[in-house]
Order: structure tokens, then sequence, then C-alpha cells
């Protein structure tokens, strides 16, 4: 009985012990909202144009109602986030490095690329450099309306 | 050490207090079935023509179905257990029972009045009407104060209705901050999830507490033996709520921003694992290493609950952007924690109220086993279709199902949604009846 109660007490003070381990591993204590190093401002308005400018030079087609665009390997490339789309449609080389400038026209969103989520605030533009696989996906991770769920872009890529 | 009340110990306030949270969260099962019907008739062509809601009916039930079957149905639970863990005195407790119930009708007046648009945030859905969130807040309030009353008490069988109150008290502190700190202007579908979001994973704790009451409460009743000893138990309990609390440090960051967001899921990875996994060893060294009679209603809530909340549990480790992975893991550890509630009501509560099983034991085995074999299936087929890539939230064409694999496993979702909708139902018609109208049964 001495034994069992002994053993109580050790295991609730591992448990206590594990549990503040964890808790103080917990990243919630030391992450801040300091500007994201990759983000730059621009006014929605402009970077819409930017994007259309951007479209009107490579587009070579259309997939699933947007203009379907096939920029140079190397190539800064604007993506608009608005609800409920990615816009425009990329076609990308495989194995090729890319810059994707992506920013929210609307509300705010979020991108999911490639194992990272970026915030995307209306007058702010986020950069990722992205090497393309067979199939790049972009995926809004910040809900923002019925639609949510069907905000997603998945970018083919060209051997 | 004993965590089970005695059943006789309440008085005869304390049983109507009891049969009221009881029929309150019944009542909104029931409800949330019924919106259910309604949700599948407004996609029914030929059907959809003839209800007297527009197109846009599907989202708005859903709303309401979601709320009703989640969040009034587990605080209402919460209510209910903390009937025997409460001081003496009743006008407390019948008073928050009146200001939940009043609560609940009040998401039902926009939702069948077509009232407010719908907005499908995470944890707490809405509809964009005052009265709805005036409903919500309603809810929160009344099961809060039940729930709180118990932490003045000093005894071995309160600590998981005084750690679930806790938390509760710290969700809605969490709510009452983001809405303080979400600036005007904020768009409606982000202020939405921002205002949930906090608030919604410390609910997690809230429901993981009731987990760990169920499963202590069972095994005792169905081994004789706690699942954990006394200090071991208490330290899970003091875990849970001590997690919870944390989260109010994130209110420090932008609301509005994404490590706000992230703080929470990463709370959820950190805090709230371990008192589960640890009671769950406890629960299954018990089921393992005593006889087991598999027609007692405690034996298979034990067993399938821990079955269901283990599947789940591991499956939010492996989740992915937008799947349906997300709902394989919710679906499995709210179904974990259903089927220990089940058991509670069957094996604890509906005794106390002298209107135990009487004859109706083969129903309710087979509302335990078609409700959790059927969420196990329903989980699982999920899991398996987020992997292949479908979306989670979306129908029809727009589920993409473009290979035999993806078919497949939203076959098994739609089997398994039947089985345990089947067995959800014969749960809710056979307890709903003993409250009812059924004759009173010694236990």
């Amino acid at each position: 009985m001495a034994d069992a109660a002994r053993l109580d007490r050790l295991g609730a003070a591992l448990f206590v012990a594990a549990t503040l381990g964890l808790l103080a591993a917990w990243p919630g204590w030391r992450l801040s909202d300091a500007a994201p190093a990759d983000a730059y401002a621009q006014q929605p308005d402009d970077f819409l144009r930017q994007a259309e400018a951007f479209v009107d030079t490579y587009q070579v087609g259309e997939r699933d109602g947007l203009p379907l665009v096939h920029p140079p390997p190397g190539a800064a490339i604007p993506v608009v986030a608005r609800r409920f789309q990615f816009w425009p449609a990329l076609d990308l080389e495989a194995g090729r490095t890319y810059t994707l400038h992506i920013a929210s026209v609307d509300t705010v969103h979020s991108v999911v690329v490639q194992g990272h989520e970026l915030a995307l605030l209306p007058g702010q533009v986020r950069v990722i450099e992205i090497h393309s696989g067979l199939e790049l996906v972009l995926q809004c991770g910040e809900y923002c309306g019925l639609g949510h769920t069907r905000m997603r872009a998945v970018g083919r890529s060209i051997r | 050490m004993k965590v089970a009340w005695d059943r006789n110990a309440l008085d005869a306030h304390a049983r109507a207090e009891l049969r009221g949270w009881l029929l309150l969260a019944l009542g909104a099962l029931a409800m949330a079935g019924a919106l259910a019907l309604l949700l599948a008739a407004s996609r029914t062509p030929g059907l959809q023509d003839h209800l007297p809601w527009g197109s846009d009916f599907f989202h708005k039930g859903l709303v309401t179905h979601v709320v009703f079957s989640f969040q009034v149905w587990l605080l209402a639970m919460l209510g209910a257990l903390s009937v025997p863990a409460a001081p003496a005195g009743r006008n407390l407790g019948f008073a928050s029972l009146a200001v939940a119930a009043l609560g609940s009708a009040l998401l039902l007046v926009p939702t069948l009045a077509g009232w407010g648009e719908a907005s499908l945030n995470n944890y707490v859905p809405v509809l964009v009407h005052p009265l709805y969130y005036t409903g919500l807040a309603l809810i929160g309030i009344g099961t809060s104060l039940a729930a709180a009353r118990t932490l003045v008490r000093r005894a071995p069988e309160t600590a998981g209705v005084q750690s679930a109150a806790f938390c509760l008290l710290v969700a809605l502190a969490c709510f009452g901050l983001a809405a303080l700190l979400i600036p005007a202007g904020t768009d409606i579908d982000h202020l939405n999830e921002r205002l949930f979001w906090g608030g919604g994973h410390v609910l997690q704790f809230v429901n993981t507490a009731l987990l760990l009451l169920g499963w202590q409460t069972l095994t005792e009743r169905a081994f004789g033996q706690a699942a954990l000893p006394p200090l071991l138990s208490r330290a899970c309990f003091a875990g849970l709520a001590l997690a919870g609390l944390a989260g109010l440090t994130a209110y420090r960051l932008d609301v509005l921003g994404l490590p706000h967001a992230q703080a929470f899921t990463r709370l959820l990875w950190l805090g709230l694992p371990l008192p589960p996994l640890v009671m769950g060893a406890g629960v299954a060294w018990r089921l393992v290493n005593n006889p087991r009679d598999w027609n007692s209603p405690a034996v298979l809530a034990l067993a399938l609950s821990l079955a269901v909340f283990a599947l789940g549990g591991g499956a939010g480790f492996a989740l992915g952007v937008a799947d349906t992975r997300t709902p394989s893991h919710y679906h499995a550890v709210i179904g974990g924690v259903n089927l220990v509630l089940m058991g509670l009501i069957h094996v604890e509560l509906l005794p106390a109220l002298e209107r135990g099983l009487g004859g109706g034991r083969g129903w309710v085995r087979a509302q335990f086993l078609l409700y959790g074999g059927g969420q196990l299936l329903h989980a699982l087929g999920f899991y398996l279709a987020g992997l292949a890539g479908v979306a989670r939230k979306t129908a029809g064409a727009e589920q993409g199902l473009d290979s035999v694999f993806k078919l497949v496993s939203m076959g098994v979702v739609g089997a398994g949604g039947a089985i345990a909708v089947l067995g959800g139902v014969i749960f809710v018609v056979q307890v709903l009846g003993r409250l009812l109208w059924r004759e009173k049964t010694h236990g």
C-alpha cells in the first residue's frame, strides 16, 4: 500500500514535470508580430495592374476559366489572391526555380505552399522562392468565406 | 480512490435539474438530426424546390446542425455532470439551465427564419445575426455558471468536472478578449474565424476533460478499480487546466495575425495529448487485465471510445491542409468523447434518475456497436481520402473523385457515417424516451 502511494506520487511528479516541459516548449511564448522579412508594401490596385500586365505578356491559354501563363524560368511571378482563387493559373518547368510575389486584393487570406504558410494581408506582398516539381499546389489556409475550401490552385509543370 | 459519485445521493431538486440538462443535451442531438434531414432534403432534386426555405438553407442549416451536435450537446452534458458535483442549493443550477435553454432556442430563430449569412468558420460556425450571437453567448453563460459552481467543492470525484469547468471559463475569457481586441470594420468572415479561434481551441480542453472524466468513472463502474491512482489522475486534470490557461497569453499577439493562430494550433499539439495518453493507457490496462463483459455498456463505451479517440488523436498529428484528413481527426476525437458520454448516460445518469436500462439492453449494445464501428469507418475513410487529396467541405463534382482509391475511400466515409447515424438515432430515441415517458426503473 505504501509502495503504491509512493509510485503514485512519483507518477504524478513525472507527469507534472512532463507537462511543464511541454508547455515550456510551446512556441506561443516566443512568437511575435514582427513584420516578416519576405514582405513589402504595395497597394492592392497597383499589384492587380502589375499582375494583369504580367498575364498580358506571358498568357499561353486558359485553364478552369483562368488565364494560363508560362513565364520563363527564374521569373518573378505576381499571383493575385482573392475570394476564391489564386490568379492566374501557372504552367512552370519542372526542376526550375521561380519567385512568387503573392498578395491579396480583397480580404485576409493565407497561402500554404510547399510546406510554408504565409499570411496575405491586403496592402502587403509576400515573396517566396519555389522549386517547381511536377505539381505546385497553392491553398488558402485562412477561412475567407463559404468558398474557402475551393481556393486552391494546382500549377502543372512541364518537363 | 472512489471517483464515481453516489447515485442515491441526489435529492429531488438535483434530479429535476439533472433531467433538465439531459433533456437539453438530447434535445440538441434530436434537433441536429432533424436539421441533418432538412439538409439532405435541401440537396435532393425534386424535393428541394418544395421546401419553405431558399437554396441557401444548406449552409444555414449546416451551421446550426454543427452548433447543436457539438457545442450545445457537449456543454449541456457538462451542465448535467456538474449536478452531482455541485454544492447544496439549486437555484443557480436551474437559472443556468434556463439561460442555456433560452440561448439554444434563440439559435433556431434565425436558422428557420432564414436570417443572416452563414459563416462556416472553424470551431463555432455562426449565422451573422445579432440573435445568433446572443444565443451563443447565453449558452456559454448558462453552462459556465452551472459548471463554475463545482469549483468551490473539494472532493476527489469532482476533479474532472472542475477541470472542464475551469477550461470553459478560460475559453469564454478567450472569446471575450477576441471580441474586445478585433478592430471594428474587420471583414466579417475573418472576424468570425478569429473571434472563435482561440476559445474554440480551448473548448477542446473542456471536451478532453469530459472524456477523461468518463473514462475514469466508467472504469471504476466496470472493474471496481480506478483507471489511474489518485494523484496521477488529478495531475491529468490539472495538466489540462494548466495548458488551457496558457492559451490566454496568446492574446498578447495580434488576434488577426498568423502567429496568434499558430500559437493555438501548437498549444493543442503540446498541451492536449499527454493527459488522454496517460489515462487511456490506464483504461487499456484495466480492459486487458480484467474479466470483460462485452454486454456491459460501460465496457463497450470504454473500449470503443478508446479505439475511436486513438484513431482521431493519431490523425491529428498527420493532418494535411484543407483536405479530409482534418474532418477525419475531429470526427474521431469527438466520436470518442460522444461514446464515453453515451456510456455515462446509460451507466450513471439515467440510473441516478431511476430511469435505467430496464429491458432495453440489446438496443443499448446495438447503439454502441453501430455508433462506434460507424465512426471508425467514417474517420478511416476520410483519412484515406484526404491522403489522396480530396478537399474538405466539398460535395459532388467539387470533390474531384477521379480515382478508384478516392471513390472507395469516400464510399467508406458514407457507409461509416450512415452506420454511425443509425447508432446515434437509436441512442437519442431510447434516451429521450426514458427521459420523457418511461416508467421509473431501478438501474
